[in-house]
């Protein structure tokens, strides 16, 4: 298992940082949350660590530098990003999507990866053979999930996956999320505007001000805390 | 009735290839989103090659292999060195890209090659007798050889990219490159490979085509197939692989029944009426027969 390390990363769009010299860590089995207000640069620093948008700053895993690798490349090196918006692959049906997870696997148990997904998921059994592009929007974010999963990744890098969904359906998917780390030993990195699921589940804190890490810590030290409010209200 | 036959078998000859033009247009559309407007003239390079080692002795199978290979470097290269650099600076720089590419390669095959008609032996027996009768029309095996080596290319191509590995990453760069991207794929490579394999198709199209061709073997010979080929593209949708086949068997027939029976269309006006059955499917289906527009449940 690897452990993601980064260190004065820096990222935006052309010439405009959008998030500056962030330090953050995941350890193996770890769940880490970034917390943040819309604007902070919460979803850019999901797109620099997956390879989405140019990095200055060091990025490595497991010891491997990964700063402005391809998207692609992250990927098979075991980070996969659910991203915001679920990137749905919609004229695939959602069995090809979920084989698409594990295009770059060339071990004998995608089928029954395939399988255990789906026994998590049975709205995805049910519709397996359909075009992905008809589920709905609940559905969609369970499989851009089982996708990334199906890549066995050790890291999981998810994009506010609470957004847009009803409350009960967000409450499943965090349930998952738990069983997933707890089963797989995989780690996840989240971004969240539902602070209070995620700080359920995640041990470590990041907050994210307009571009800086302004705190951290372990979740307890945040929970009721004012920081957390300053960073979502300004206050 | 024997008239009728013939001119349903020749409609159905020039229908298969005008199928494998677009079939090529939309693999590329489908990587990069954009019409290849020298798909057509990449196929005449290799065609003229292929041509060429049959005068130095070749085996025209041989020279077939050696067109496809030669070709998919051709279109394999044009991606990663001229599409992929210019696609970020939008739509427009692209296509003139590649009008300049047709003229550039149309140019240099005429430096090449010259500007004579040469005839071209064909993959199948084209001589005077080799012909089966039906109804009394003259269905000659060269004709027929194009159906059966259409009909098997587009059972391959269909079966690859529906049922192998690689397709269903080609299918998946095509539908949402992000996400293909961050589920490990090499994007770029794939549309390299689709470019590849395009132009193996347009190369096959242009063997077969220039042999039974009026223009026979000369810089003119594959416009008409890129005039209807694209427009079989688009009536079809242009992301539609079936849609294109469906697109260019119905141009190929549509074009020898109207010129056949309408004489007011006659011989000049037959590329005129690709452009217009195009324009009169797309004003009433602007996604083409069998197009899909993005859409998506949130």
């Amino acid at each position: 298992m690897s452990t993601l390390e980064v260190h004065g990363m820096s990222a935006g769009y052309g010439r405009a940082a959008v998030i500056h010299d962030i330090d953050l860590r995941v350890d193996p089995g770890q769940v880490v949350v970034i917390l943040g207000a819309n604007g902070a640069g919460k979803t850019t620093t999901m797109r620099a660590l997956s390879g989405e948008v140019p990095v200055s700053g060091s990025i490595t895993f497991g010891g491997r530098s990964i700063a402005n690798l391809r998207p692609d490349q992250i990927a098979r090196l075991g980070i996969r990003a659910v991203p915001q918006g679920r990137g749905t692959l919609t004229s695939l049906t959602v069995r090809e999507n979920l084989l698409v997870g594990a295009s770059c696997r060339a071990d004998s148990e995608v089928e029954a990866d395939i399988a255990r997904w789906m026994d998590a998921f049975p709205a995805l059994a049910r519709r397996a053979d359909q075009p992905a592009g008809t589920l709905s929007g609940g559905e969609q974010q369970m499989l851009a999930l089982a996708r990334a999963l199906l890549g066995r990744p050790q890291l999981l890098l998810c994009d506010e996956p609470s957004l847009g969904l009803a409350p009960v359906i967000v409450r499943d998917l965090f349930s998952f999320l738990s069983t997933v780390n707890a089963e797989t030993g995989t780690s996840l990195l989240l971004v969240e505007q539902n602070a209070n699921l995620a700080l359920n589940l995640a041990s470590f804190v990041y907050l994210l001000e307009v571009g800086y890490i302004v705190e951290s810590g372990p979740t307890s030290d945040f929970v009721n805390s004012d920081a957390i409010r300053r960073a979502y209200l300004g206050m | 009735m024997t008239l009728l036959v013939e001119r349903l078998a020749d409609g159905l000859t020039n229908g298969f290839v005008y199928a494998l033009m677009a079939l090529a247009l939309v693999v590329v559309f489908r990587a990069s989103s954009t019409v290849n407007f020298a798909q057509a003239e990449m196929a005449l390079f290799t065609t003229y090659l292929a041509w060429w080692m049959t005068t130095k002795g070749a085996s025209i199978w041989l020279a077939l292999i050696a067109a496809c290979i030669v070709g998919f470097i051709i279109g394999a290269v044009t991606e990663r060195t001229l599409i992929r650099p210019m696609e970020k600076r939008g739509e427009m720089p692209t296509l003139l890209m590649l009008v300049a590419l047709f003229t550039a390669l149309n140019s240099i095959d005429g430096l090449i090659w010259g500007l004579d008609y040469h005839s071209m032996d064909g993959l199948f027996p084209g001589g005077i007798d080799d012909y089966i009768s039906v109804a009394g029309a003259r269905l000659y095996f060269e004709a027929i050889g194009v159906w059966v080596a259409a009909i098997v290319l587009l059972a391959v191509v269909f079966a690859a990219i529906n049922k192998t590995r690689l397709g269903l990453r080609m299918r998946a760069a095509a539908d949402n490159p992000t996400s293909a991207a961050l589920s490990g794929i090499n994007v770029g490579r794939i549309y390299t490979i689709g470019w590849g394999g395009a132009a193996v198709l347009g190369s096959i199209a242009g063997i077969l085509i220039a042999p039974i061709s009026a223009q026979q073997l000369s810089l003119a010979t594959m416009f008409p197939v890129l005039i209807y080929g694209s427009a079989a593209a688009i009536i079809g949708g242009l992301n539609s692989l079936g849609g294109a086949v469906i697109g260019g068997l119905s141009l190929g027939l549509a074009e020898s029944l109207l010129t056949g029976y309408v004489d007011l269309i006659g011989p000049q006006m037959h590329q005129t009426t690709a452009l217009a059955v195009m324009v009169i499917v797309l004003l009433f289906r602007p996604t083409g027969l069998f197009g899909s527009r993005l859409e998506e449940r949130v």
